[in-house]
């Protein structure tokens, strides 16, 4: 709890956040709707949003589109067991790739799970997806002690994190 | 480093000498920004401007703007391909009449032509490619940027033993994120800042926002380095330096990093990268060597090979013998903003009259997946440029909310800058109790996201805690409502998002 980078949240904060988490008015000042609906001076909401925006604590005030619904329906996490004194500069290369929208190193769990560098391929179809894979696997060149591609099936939740208050 | 040897530099402590010097970094916001500067080196306003035109008519300063970092406003890449001698010129003239092309080099080798392209999408980088290498007859090499060092600084006057040079490296960073007025805001300063005392006003009024709503956006984009810097900027290609070599090898994983900050604290290395490699060119790691004659940079990459001992590694040196092309890339501000809109969209006729259309969907959908700024109109710059009413783009937004295509459309709060944690869990759920577990599991309103995959491990989610510390006890909670044991794994590092290394250069 005492981390440096920790944020702190005060309780207008956490209005904001529980007010604009699911969505904002789509209205064409969202911003004052926003306001009136928290009894606020819109400058004050403009103030915090602008400043989580350059701290990075809001990504982007966007929309959310539905991949599937876009068609793109092959959305394959490609997982890899590559040695870990490479992992971070492999990681980093295969990060670098234009289609991987994102890429992490993750713990393995022995006996379950042995992978620990995951990359996100999102396409089209199945073909265009698995194309892909063979592109970070030339890129991995070599490395990969055994690797797999876990296509989704079916999106069961999509709703962002929502911030539960007590009271 | 010297500049244009008939151009006398302002005496240094002097205030002329301070304009060029300090404020190539810190150079002030406001919507007045030469009134402040003025009360800063204590000269008047009207002097301040008239000395900037007038460098800017010596070129000694290129523009008063921003430096982006590389592919914040698109993906760009470095590319070469081999051509016949017979067809370099004319395979050189096709690249050229690509708008995206912004240096194209004949160079020594098998692979003789490089050049750089920035485009405003993936997909059209990679048409272009395409056209190139089919034009050439042998395909592209594309060398992305996987890792940049770089020395953090404008350019110092008083040397190159300046006092304090800080190198700064980091994984190379795809498109910023941008709304569609932080771009339109982007696009008119690339070609740099009015040189008048409201230098904001314009844009403004183009963008239906106030002049300080335009400072507060540029002040955002530096915070987040979209903008590296911004303030006057001072050419510094030395006129003499002719001779200018792309160094390459090939260095083992292991080695990459140590070597390529060595290698950037060289004075005479100018650009120090990783790149891609592909099997037809298996090099990763750049130099660019600028010298006055052949001989000196060969001597130089000598001096190189022994200080390091790079004897054992695969080394091409690679000299330019033609510039077919060289400019800044102006991708941004050559283009009409429907140029980024895919081509259906763009070339539909009826994509400013019929509100209702496919191609306005996917027009926004697209632009508004990119961000809004906070401003209090957000949706007049993008309503504007499709000819509809704001209240049109929201009744349509509205519209495509309810049908599904868009989930949600507000700040996408990143949790871990709030004090909060993700984790990913994966779970075994047993095929006969599947609905009941979907449904256990996703009334927890920590879990963010849920999908099924195709492994023994089928139960995907995304779980989020704030405050971090709360991770355990959730992990917890669903193993006890489940009675199935999730596997947590945390990211340990992310290779995506914004992650630079500070290295101090002492």
């Amino acid at each position: 709890m005492t981390d440096p980078t920790e944020v702190f949240l005060d309780d207008l904060d956490l209005r904001l956040i529980e007010a604009t988490q699911q969505g904002l008015p789509l209205v064409a000042k969202p911003y004052h709707a926003v306001a009136e609906q928290l009894g606020l001076p819109v400058e004050e909401v403009k103030v915090r949003l602008q400043r989580w925006l350059d701290s990075g604590a809001v990504r982007r005030i966007a929309a959310v589109p539905n991949h599937y619904r876009l068609g793109y329906r092959a959305n394959g996490m490609t997982v890899w067991d590559v040695p870990d004194e490479l992992a971070e500069e492999l990681g980093t290369r295969v990060g670098a790739l234009p289609f991987v929208s994102h890429c992490y190193l993750r713990p393995r769990h022995s006996g379950v799970w042995p992978y620990n560098l995951f990359a996100m391929v999102h396409a089209k179809t199945r073909d265009e997806a698995l194309a892909q894979v063979e592109e970070i696997r030339q890129v991995l060149a070599g490395h990969v002690r055994s690797s797999d591609v876990l296509f989704s099936r079916k999106i069961l939740k999509k709703t962002g994190f929502r911030l539960v208050r007590e009271g | 480093m010297e500049i244009q040897r008939e151009f006398s530099w302002p005496q240094r402590g002097t205030p002329q000498w301070r304009l060029l010097n300090d404020f190539q970094r810190e150079f002030p916001l406001s919507v007045t920004p030469f009134f402040d500067l003025g009360r800063e080196l204590h000269l008047p306003e009207a002097q301040i401007i008239s000395q900037l035109k007038e460098w800017s008519e010596q070129g000694v300063v290129t523009r008063l703007g921003a430096v982006f970092r590389p592919q914040a406003l698109g993906p760009s890449t470095l590319a070469a391909v081999r051509v016949s001698p017979a067809q370099v010129e004319k395979v050189a003239g096709f690249i050229n009449s690509f708008e995206e092309v912004n240096h194209n080099y004949e160079r020594e080798g098998e692979l003789n032509l490089w050049f750089v392209v920035t485009a405003p999408s993936e997909a059209r980088l990679q048409e272009i490619l395409l056209a190139i290498g089919e034009r050439a007859g042998n395909p592209v090499v594309d060398c992305r940027l996987v890792y940049e060092y770089r020395i953090d600084l404008g350019f110092d006057l008083s040397g190159p033993a300046g006092e304090s040079v800080t190198f700064v490296e980091g994984v190379a960073q795809g498109p910023a994120e941008l709304s569609a007025v932080e771009r339109a805001l982007c696009e008119r300063l690339e070609p740099g800042l009015p040189l008048n005392s409201r230098p904001f006003d314009r844009w403004a009024d183009e963008l239906g926002i106030t002049a300080e709503e335009v400072s507060v956006i540029l002040q955002g984009l530096l915070t987040r380095g979209v903008i590296r810097r911004m303030g006057v900027i001072v050419r510094h290609r030395p006129l003499g330096y002719q001779a200018n070599a792309m160094v390459v090898w090939q260095c083992p994983l292991a080695r990459t990093r140590e070597l390529g900050r060595a290698l950037a604290r060289q004075p005479f290395v100018t650009l120090c990268y990783e790149r891609q490699t592909s099997p037809e060119w298996p090099y990763n790691l750049y130099c660019m060597i600028h010298g006055r004659s052949r001989s000196e940079v060969l001597l130089q990459v000598e001096s190189l090979v022994s200080e390091f001992n790079l004897t054992g590694l695969s080394q091409r040196v690679l000299f330019s013998t033609r510039a077919f092309k060289q400019r800044g890339s102006r991708y941004l501000a050559t283009r009409p903003p429907s140029a980024e809109m895919p081509a259906s969209a763009a070339s539909a006729p009826q994509a400013t009259t019929s509100p209702d259309s496919k191609a306005v969907d996917t027009v926004l959908i697209q632009e508004l997946q990119k961000g809004l700024a906070v401003i209090d109109r957000p949706f007049f710059d993008l309503a504007t440029r499709l000819g509809m009413t704001e209240e049109a783009v929201c009744q349509r937004l509205t519209e495509l909310r309810a049908e599904g295509l868009l989930t949600r459309f507000g700040p996408m709060y990143n949790i871990e800058k709030l004090g909060g944690t993700f984790s990913l869990l994966a779970m075994e759920v047993p095929r006969d109790r599947w609905e009941e577990v979907v449904d256990l599991v996703n009334r927890f309103p920590e879990v963010a996201h849920n999908y099924e995959r195709e492994h023994r491990l089928n139960m995907w989610m995304v779980v989020a805690a704030l405050p971090a510390s709360q991770l355990a006890e959730v992990l917890n909670k669903i193993e006890q409502a489940t009675g199935l044991k999730p596997y947590s794994m945390p990211k340990l590092k992310e290779f995506y998002l914004n992650l630079q290394l500070e290295v101090s250069g002492d």
